[in-house]
């Protein structure tokens, strides 16, 4: 078990980690007052040491921790990626404007995909969806059933 | 007179692809040539592949492709615009009828191309085989009728060009007061040189995927997951071509940031439109899938190439979502206000947000 001191932001835990140092966590973005103490056993270092900010999706699911990309910085044509769920078929990523429109989304079994869905990363000019300006970004697991067990904060991103 | 009728509407038929000079007074010979200007095939090596479907009718007669005919061509495109070393050719059965007449042919046309990347034009013959049957008669027919006219893109990418080869045909036979259900649209990839391979299965991918989303069309209200599995095997096919050839430079006509599946967008978004017009067909998990496949393929938001077209989606989309989240209500399903509430999220259906995570308990 592995103890990190955390700044404003809480780190979510996925349901693996969970199971694994028997307690649960508090599933909430950057903006809450969160404990400055987190326990973080089974997330990998790199996942741990990134904060989960975002406004958080109250829906009584287990957490789900997003990977990167990052906050800012992010590039046109990011990668996005999340930890696994336990029990998760498929998982759901919607990506939105800051106005609210639906830039693009994605539904599949993995648990990372670039920007318009490219099994590789293309070259600048290929076609597509692109980040060019703020947005943010939300995923959600689904059961063999279709129903939603986790999800992850809604996380601002910036090109 | 009847004979007459039928002949001009098989012929103005086949002027969909291979506008024939003379076809008669129903189809007018000539066809007007759009200005030079982009859209155009950039220099290259280029091989694609159309599907022609549908039906004409007026004047008394029809004429229907009888079954979804493939068309194939490859041309150079030199560096000034000049279409140079181009082949076509195609084969189908086509059906007429009219009063008393009705007749079934195998069709075929080969020829040249020419003219430019902005509109390629064809020249060649149409060889028609089959037989008429007038009031119980039945006459053999085998005809050899010159083919010409032309088609220009409408998607410029410098790997992939799309748009639709039955255009020009179709205005044709509108002016002459003929009613038109026939498309032609098509797929050219580059190649790296005459001869050369597409990626593996480019031809039948194509071919398959138009007939697919061409029959979830005629459908009605599809199976979500259908639509949904559509849209995923279109992308992943045109990224397929998209990554095989390394051009860089070469123009396009793609806006940054917009999707690049045009044909596949606008038949998914007729079939979204049609289809949520009456959304109890669908649950909220359908729902849920639709919207994220439209998301998707571009068929809603800023990445969406048609923007009017995404608007229409959009409404479609938020009325359905609306009247699942009032079923919800009605029914306390939170599972379903959950959906409900994860698909108002998503699209950014935010009127809908608020009511649906309080039917969740959220």
């Amino acid at each position: 078990m592995t103890v990190k001191r955390t700044r404003a932001a809480t780190i979510t835990l996925s349901v693996a980690s969970l199971i694994a140092v028997g307690s649960l966590a508090p599933h909430v973005g950057g903006a809450s007052t969160a404990p400055s103490t987190t326990v973080v056993a089974s997330v990998p270092a790199s996942v741990a040491t990134q904060d989960q900010r975002g406004e958080p999706i109250e829906l009584g699911l287990t957490p789900l921790l997003l990977i990167g990309p990052a906050v800012t910085g992010a590039g046109e044509r990011p990668e996005f990626s999340w930890e696994p769920v336990a029990g998760a078929a498929t998982y759901s990523l919607a990506i939105l404007t800051a106005a609210d429109e639906p830039l693009w989304a994605w539904e599949g079994a993995g648990t990372t995909v670039i920007l318009g869905g490219w099994a590789t990363t293309p070259i600048p000019a290929a076609p597509g969806p692109l980040l060019t300006a703020d947005a943010k970004w939300f995923v959600v697991a689904f059961d063999a059933q279709g129903l939603p067990i986790a999800n992850s904060v809604m996380r601002p991103i910036a090109p | 007179m009847r004979r007459g009728v039928w002949a001009s509407a098989l012929l103005g038929l086949v002027t969909v692809i291979v506008p024939a000079p003379g076809a008669g007074a129903a189809f007018p010979a000539t066809v007007p040539v759009p200005p030079d200007a982009s859209p155009a095939f950039p220099p290259g090596t280029w091989k694609g592949t159309a599907v022609a479907k549908g039906s004409i009718s007026g004047h008394g007669a029809s004429a229907f492709w009888a079954a979804p005919t493939v068309m194939t061509f490859e041309f150079d495109v030199a560096p000034d615009g000049a279409v140079t070393n181009g082949i076509w050719s195609w084969a189908g059965p086509i059906a007429s009828a009219a009063e008393g007449v009705e007749g079934n042919f195998d069709m075929s046309g080969s020829g040249t191309l020419g003219g430019t990347g902005a509109r390629v034009e064809l020249s060649g013959i149409v060889h028609m085989s089959g037989s008429v049957t007038v009031q119980g008669n039945v006459y053999p027919v085998e005809n050899d009728s010159p083919a010409a006219g032309g088609f220009s893109p409408t998607t410029v990418h410098c790997a992939v060009v799309s748009g639709d080869m039955a255009t020009e045909g179709q205005q044709a036979q509108t002016d002459a007061g003929m009613a038109t259900s026939v498309t032609a649209p098509f797929m050219a990839q580059r190649i790296a040189g005459p001869g050369q391979g597409t990626v593996p299965g480019f031809e039948e991918t194509y071919v398959e995927l138009v007939m697919t989303v061409e029959n979830l069309l005629a459908t009605g209200q599809p199976a979500a997951a259908d639509v949904v599995a559509l849209a995923e095997r279109a992308e992943a096919f045109y990224q397929e071509v998209f990554a095989s050839a390394g051009c860089p430079d070469a123009p396009t006509n793609l806006m940054p940031g917009k999707q690049p599946y045009g044909y596949f967008i606008e038949l998914i978004s007729q079939i979204l439109i049609t289809a949520l017009a009456d959304p109890s067909g669908y649950t909220a998990d359908d729902i849920h899938a639709l919207a994220m496949a439209a998301a998707r393929i571009g068929a809603v938001g800023p990445s969406a190439p048609d923007p009017e077209l995404a608007a229409q989606v959009r409404t479609v989309l938020f009325d359905a979502v609306e009247s699942k989240l009032a079923d919800a209500q009605a029914e306390q399903d939170k599972d379903a206000c959950t959906i409900v509430f994860l698909t108002a999220t998503a699209m950014g259906f935010t009127e809908l947000v608020g009511p649906a995570q309080a039917c969740a308990g959220g």
